[in-house]
């Protein structure tokens, strides 16, 4: 089946800088990716280089196997990462605008979402908190029950309950049939909406997959010393991908057989050895402090 | 996003109105105080010169609307993330806005005229052939402005001082455009004249005459052209830019 959103060696260039840099990525119909990265990495020029608003030096974004028109706005969402509505408008011009926009606009959705995040739509934007703004765009992205969401940094600036209301959101939305690709800061944002993940770092693609899958690919093996041992060669070990040494205690990135190195491992007398899952902090920490590149 | 616009215009033009109607009572007050002419003088003024006085008071309007695109920058990630493509973006703004200036031409027209007659100008209008030419001029400068105003501002978030750039040339090459200069600055100025709104309203007569001389006729045309040229060069700005 073709993926709802291609992105296929997409490149942007300004000058001699390149923000994004031959990213490819995949996200299947009903899929939620999370796309996590360093600030300035690349996620925000990603975004606008889908839906048109700058131009890619190289590569193509296709929906559902089309190019992006104007008429693919009338099934997708954006929600920008900093509030871009209109100052001097109310919350409910902003929702006129919207209704007079898309033919799928739900008026009892819109309704509904207003009360889900208890917002004044009479206000002006200029009288609303950031978080409001934020909690705004999402009532007007939500809507129109849109099938493909590009969402950026969703959540920012919402208190947790409606943190929380945004991935379910999400969520809903992913479980109805719509795709869904999102960045967050937040990592447990990641964690709980998402089932795919995709770590760009210096606008490149360096780490992407299912996210359960890339959790369990790489283990760690966590040993505790009386002593700070000394480990020779180890890094050396082709099973193994990063050493992490903080005094008495040693953390091991294994990519493959992670008993068999806690065999080893335990050859050197520590007080305790354990194999771990990785978690998602890990993966990104891991991810973004080498640049080498994989895909799951 | 034409319903932004409506929105957007409609504030201006109450605005708008506020301000006319002090300044038409203020004028309103010293023409019935000091009326214009006298026994014996059988002066007849063209209609088209009042049009030109009118566009004149009409380019500030045109300025203000002629920022429109440039005012929607900061709001572009929701404005072009809708089913509407950028062309058909600018075309919901630029009909507003000609609605708008229309409007806004035809109406200030309506109140000089209304305080010509009512409130102590013994002038007669004119409305001979160089007068019709003249109205329909008046109105090209004004959208011509806009124009003018779209195609430099429209991807700039501080459109200020394009309105600056706009105002400062139209005036300075329509000052040095009455002078001598010598030959190489003369042909420069005649130039640019070309596409300065403020210079075509200078061909309108403000006297009654008996026809539209050559000239007239011609840059009644040309300033249509002017117009159009520079609304496609917004348009093909507008198109292009990235954000």
């Amino acid at each position: 089946m073709t993926p709802t959103i291609e992105i296929d060696h997409l490149t942007k260039r300004y000058g001699s800088t390149t923000a994004v840099d031959d990213l490819t990525l995949h996200v299947a119909k009903g899929s939620v990716c999370g796309l996590l990265g360093p600030n300035g990495a690349g996620k925000t020029t990603t975004f606008k280089c889908m839906l048109g608003l700058t131009r890619a030096s190289w590569g193509s974004v296709r929906f559902d196997g089309v190019p992006l028109t104007a008429q693919t706005f009338e099934r997708l969402t954006y929600v920008p990462e900093k509030s871009m509505l209109y100052e001097w408008m109310t919350g409910a011009e902003h929702l006129e605008v919207v209704r007079r926009s898309y033919t799928r606009f739900d008026s009892a959705r819109a309704v509904e979402l207003t009360a889900l995040f208890g917002l004044d739509m009479q206000k002006k934007t200029r009288a609303l908190s950031r978080g409001q703004r934020t909690a705004l765009m999402l009532v007007l992205a939500f809507s129109i029950r849109p099938e493909i969401l590009v969402l950026d940094e969703p959540a920012s600036g919402l208190d947790p309950v409606h943190q929380r209301n945004v991935l379910d959101l999400v969520i809903d939305a992913a479980a109805g049939g719509a795709t869904v690709i999102f960045s967050s800061h937040q990592i447990t944002q990641v964690e709980r909406a998402a089932d795919r993940l995709a770590i760009i770092k210096g606008g490149r693609l360096v780490l992407e997959g299912d996210l359960d899958t890339l959790k369990t690919t790489e283990q760690i093996v966590e040993a505790i010393f009386e002593q700070p041992p000394v480990l020779n060669g180890i890094a050396m070990d082709p099973r193994v991908r990063r050493v992490q040494q903080s005094g008495r205690v040693v953390r091991i990135y294994v990519r493959t057989d992670a008993e068999g190195l806690a065999r080893g491992l335990a050859a050197l007398g520590p007080k305790h050895v354990e194999i771990l899952d990785q978690s998602l902090e890990e993966l990104f920490l891991n991810a973004v402090s080498t640049a080498d590149g994989r895909g799951v | 996003m034409y319903y932004i616009e409506v929105l957007r215009t409609t504030r201006v033009y109450w605005r708008y109105l506020i301000v006319a109607g002090i300044l038409y009572l203020i004028a309103g007050f010293f023409i019935a105080i000091f009326p214009h002419g006298g026994p014996g003088d059988t002066t007849r003024y063209s209609a088209g010169g009042h049009a030109a006085g009118v566009a004149f008071i009409c380019l500030i309007f045109a300025s203000i609307a002629g920022s429109s695109l440039s005012r929607h920058l900061d709001h572009l990630d929701f404005a072009l993330t809708k089913p509407r493509d950028r062309t058909a973006f600018a075309a919901d703004i630029f009909g507003v806005d000609l609605i708008g200036l229309t409007v806004f031409f035809f109406t200030t027209a309506l109140i000089v005229f209304v305080f010509h007659v009512g409130l102590g100008e013994d002038h007669p209008l004119a409305f001979d052939t160089a007068s019709w030419y003249g109205i329909v001029l008046s109105f090209g400068a004004v959208l011509a402005w806009y124009a003018i105003v779209q195609a430099i501002s429209c991807d700039r978030e501080a459109a200020g001082w394009a309105l600056a750039v706009v105002w400062g040339t139209a005036i300075g090459l329509y000052i040095f455009g009455a002078f001598n200069l010598g030959p190489g600055l003369n042909v420069l100025i005649t130039t640019l004249n070309f596409i300065n709104p403020l210079a075509y309203l200078r061909t309108i007569p403000f006297e009654a005459t008996t026809g539209a001389t050559v000239s007239l006729v011609v840059h009644t045309f040309a300033i249509y052209l002017v117009a159009a040229a520079a609304g496609l060069v917004a348009l093909i700005r507008w198109q292009r830019m990235e954000i």
